[in-house]
């Protein structure tokens, strides 16, 4: 076993902590106050490379391994960069663009990954609707081939980025009788015909992103847009919810990072009683609680990103191990980080209230805590293998 | 960066699981319910080179990563809890001591025989008044020519009864500097003036005799002393992050236990025409039980290596124990609710490890006391 980053990648990790720090952070109070999209910090990102950095350079990209690509996303958000920018990186670079990466043809590939990777379109994927959601076999929304295209019908619910997004990977289904071997995933631009934004959603926290519903009525996109064949939806799909669980929960760990050391800071600046509120015991047990919350949650994460290094692509248990880690400790960490700043902790201007919010998405967003549960308990049970 | 275990390791894991399973296991239920002490397991553990496992061959050990012995530790710990604090809360601990801080002298004498499974080791620290305040300590060692004199009472001390030698801590001078006043010293069983109560009766880890010691103008020759005088506080300290270490695997050894009981009976209980395992409310214990358990070996396992690789590691022993000593007692009382009327019976062994697994959160320092470590490391001092 070995835990050590590389140098390049602590180094990396700097630099990205730094830019966070001076140019993301100062702009998250504002984002998450109006609940809108950030673009200056958006374009910034793309600027610093963060974009498309596990992408090949020659698409635009860094060549980035996961793991450092982890890192940044910690950094960004360890920096202080509101939780909305992160989940609409996430689904932008990750759920989109490297789906489009894995499976497109070269044609689609050199078409879409430099204007990802640049953050010049903004990409999203559709996969949920209104009546499904980790149950993805029983999505309804159609696309059926029709000469030389596809006419989609159907609507998504909670599309990050759906909004703003110039280019979208959709699953849908292209043979009902297959159930879930006829759903495939297509590959659908802004301003398709009989695409449209059906309404923008308002949300608790991670406010900066913007969800959407997407409405699909009778639009048609060239057959060509289809990625893989018919059929391959599922699998796409898999493969794209684990990066749900592994890097996109690189966030959550920075932004626990930063409700720490905001709430450090705070505890030892705040007198009560004529002392500084981080030498009472009820205190400090909280502060080695969100640690302990940080450092378990490092390990889960890191493994999932190193296995994806390795070739590993699909790690069901152990994505969903970080993932309701993450969603459980984290909303507990988030907690005690309000309670230390006291009524200060419910006001905006305080970062940990602006967090809490923001945590709570942990245990819903990219399957459900319970959804975990399901998929760690069934690779006990069902399988029937020793543990 | 590598999160696998090597293939030495896998290996080493899975013969070292066969043998506790054949070796262990058997008795474990036994060694609880007389409140006995293992002696057949110790035996075997010996046998199997365990005890040698952070020792050099020069003194018959086979040395090797902290890693790769607390890959065995947890094995030992999920087969019989009791058998596990003896062996490396008891002798293991008292040897680490005697290797890294005695003489060669001391440790041609001492080491073998720990080794070998034939001597028993203490180790003593704690007590009555104090633990893990060790500037309360009392217990005093005034030297007198070539000889220190003892006069004290230590409590809580693993293998007290049996441990043919006890490492000891004193004060050799009270006046000196708070950093500079400890000594640490090797006292053989049966030194005029030493002697051990009788085992304390307990809650769990049954099978693992723990005593107070008292010390009347207990003599020994300066020969037993430990390290440099007056250096014991540091040494103190880096012990307790070996020890903390092994209650961490102790616990992770016990909640591995208990998730695999959850999952066996589970399994085979019906319920309303199904195995309780296609109910939620069963299975849904299990899955957090897994997560808790994968979680605790991944912080146990990254605490070896940062030992195993040189790096200051109090903290994240720490955290590695607060987490799977806590994980433990939640695996192990949901481990219990899981079979129902059954988990509250002897001879289920989920109601051995409930009992057992308490004592990860309060030994080498409370749950409360890891929290207040890992505080320190966030605020500095001064706080």
């Amino acid at each position: 076993m070995d835990f050590h980053f590389t140098h390049e990648q602590r180094s990396f990790k700097e630099q990205v902590l730094k830019f966070s720090q001076n140019e993301l952070a100062p702009l998250a109070e504002e984002a998450d106050w109006k609940g809108e999209f950030c673009w200056e910090a958006w374009r910034k990102m793309g600027a610093f490379g963060l974009l498309g950095l596990t992408y090949p350079e020659e698409y635009g990209g860094s060549g980035s391994d996961v793991v450092t690509a982890c890192l940044a996303g910690e950094a960004v958000a360890q920096g202080g960069a509101e939780g909305g920018l992160c989940l609409a990186w996430g689904a932008h670079t990750y759920l989109c663009g490297d789906t489009i990466l894995k499976h497109g043809t070269e044609e689609q590939k050199r078409k879409y990954i430099p204007k990802i990777a640049s953050g010049e379109w903004v990409g999203a994927m559709g996969l949920t609707e209104p009546g499904a959601g980790s149950d993805a076999a029983s999505i309804r929304t159609t696309a059926i081939r029709k000469g030389d295209s596809y006419v989609i019908n159907g609507t998504k619910m909670f599309i990050t980025n759906g909004p703003i997004a110039d280019v979208m990977v959709i699953l849908a289904v292209t043979d009902k009788e297959k159930k879930g071997a006829g759903i495939s995933a297509l590959i659908v631009e802004k301003g398709s015909p009989g695409f449209s934004v059906g309404r923008e959603l308002k949300k608790m926290g991670v406010k900066a992103s913007t969800t959407g519903e997407l409405v699909f009525e009778d639009c048609l996109i060239p057959a060509q847009n289809i990625l893989r064949r018919e059929g391959d939806g599922f699998l796409i799909a898999l493969g794209t919810v684990e990066w749900d669980r592994s890097t996109l929960l690189a966030p959550a760990l920075g932004g626990l990072e930063y409700a720490l050391e905001t709430s450090i800071r705070y505890a030892k600046e705040r007198i009560q009683f004529g002392r500084p509120i981080a030498s009472f015991q009820a205190i400090q047990h909280k502060l080695a609680d969100m640690k302990v919350t940080i450092e378990a949650l490092r390990l889960l994460m890191f493994r999932v990103a190193w296995l994806k290094d390795q070739g590993k692509f699909m790690n069901p248990v152990e994505a969903a191990d970080a993932k309701l880690f993450a969603g459980e400790f984290g909303m507990k960490a988030a907690h005690d980080a309000v309670q230390i700043h006291g009524g200060y902790g419910l006001m905006h201007e305080y970062p940990v209230e602006r967090i809490f919010r923001d945590t709570r998405l942990g245990s819903i967003g990219g399957g459900t805590s319970e959804i975990m549960r399901l998929i760690i308990s069934r690779s006990i049970f069902a399988a029937g293998k020793p543990i | 960066m590598n999160y696998e275990l090597s293939q030495d390791q896998i290996e080493f894991k899975k013969k070292f699981r066969e043998f506790c399973e054949k070796g262990i296991l058997p008795r474990a239920f036994q060694v609880d319910a007389a409140a006995s002490f293992p002696w057949e397991n110790y035996r075997r553990l010996a046998q199997e080179g365990f005890f040698g496992l952070l020792f050099p061959a020069p003194y018959g050990g086979t040395q090797k990563p902290f890693l790769t012995s607390v890959i065995a530790w947890e094995e030992l710990a999920r087969a019989c809890p009791s058998t596990f604090l003896s062996a490396v809360l008891g002798s293991i601990l008292a040897g680490t001591a005697v290797y890294r801080y005695g003489k060669e002298e001391q440790k041609r004498t001492y080491l073998p025989g720990l080794i070998e499974g034939e001597k028993l080791g203490a180790f003593a620290l704690t007590e009555p008044q104090g633990g893990s305040d060790i500037a309360a300590l009392k217990t005093t060692a005034q030297k007198n020519g070539s000889t220190y004199v003892m006069n004290g009472t230590k409590a809580f001390v693993i293998n007290g009864p049996l441990a043919d030698i006890t490492i000891l801590f004193a004060l050799i001078d009270s006046r000196a500097d708070q950093q500079k006043k400890m000594g640490v010293f090797i006292i053989e069983k049966g030194t005029a003036g030493f002697f051990a109560g009788p085992a304390l009766d307990k809650l769990g880890a049954r099978g693992a005799p723990v005593s107070d010691l008292a010390f009347q103008n207990c003599r020994v020759p300066e020969t037993q002393v430990l390290s440099i005088p007056g250096e014991g506080l540091s040494v103190a300290r880096k012990m307790k992050e070996i020890s903390r270490l092994g209650y961490a695997a102790y616990s992770l050894g016990i909640a591995q236990a208990a998730l695999e009981e959850a999952v066996q009976y589970a399994r085979k209980r019906q319920a309303f025409g199904r195995p309780i395992a296609h109910f939620q409310e069963i299975s849904f214990k299990v899955a957090d039980m897994q997560m808790y358990v994968d979680t605790g070996r991944l912080l146990v396992y990254h605490a070896a290596w940062m030992l195993d690789d040189g790096m200051e590691a109090g903290t994240d022993v720490a955290i590695a124990k607060l987490f799977t000593s806590e994980a433990a007692t939640w695996c192990a009382t949901t481990a219990v609710q899981i079979h129902g009327g059954y988990g509250y019976l002897k001879g289920y062994r989920v109601e051995q490890l409930y009992r057992d697994a308490k004592l990860g959160e309060i030994g080498e320092g409370t749950s409360e006391m890891q929290r207040r470590t890992i505080a320190r490391s966030l605020l500095g001092e001064g706080y």
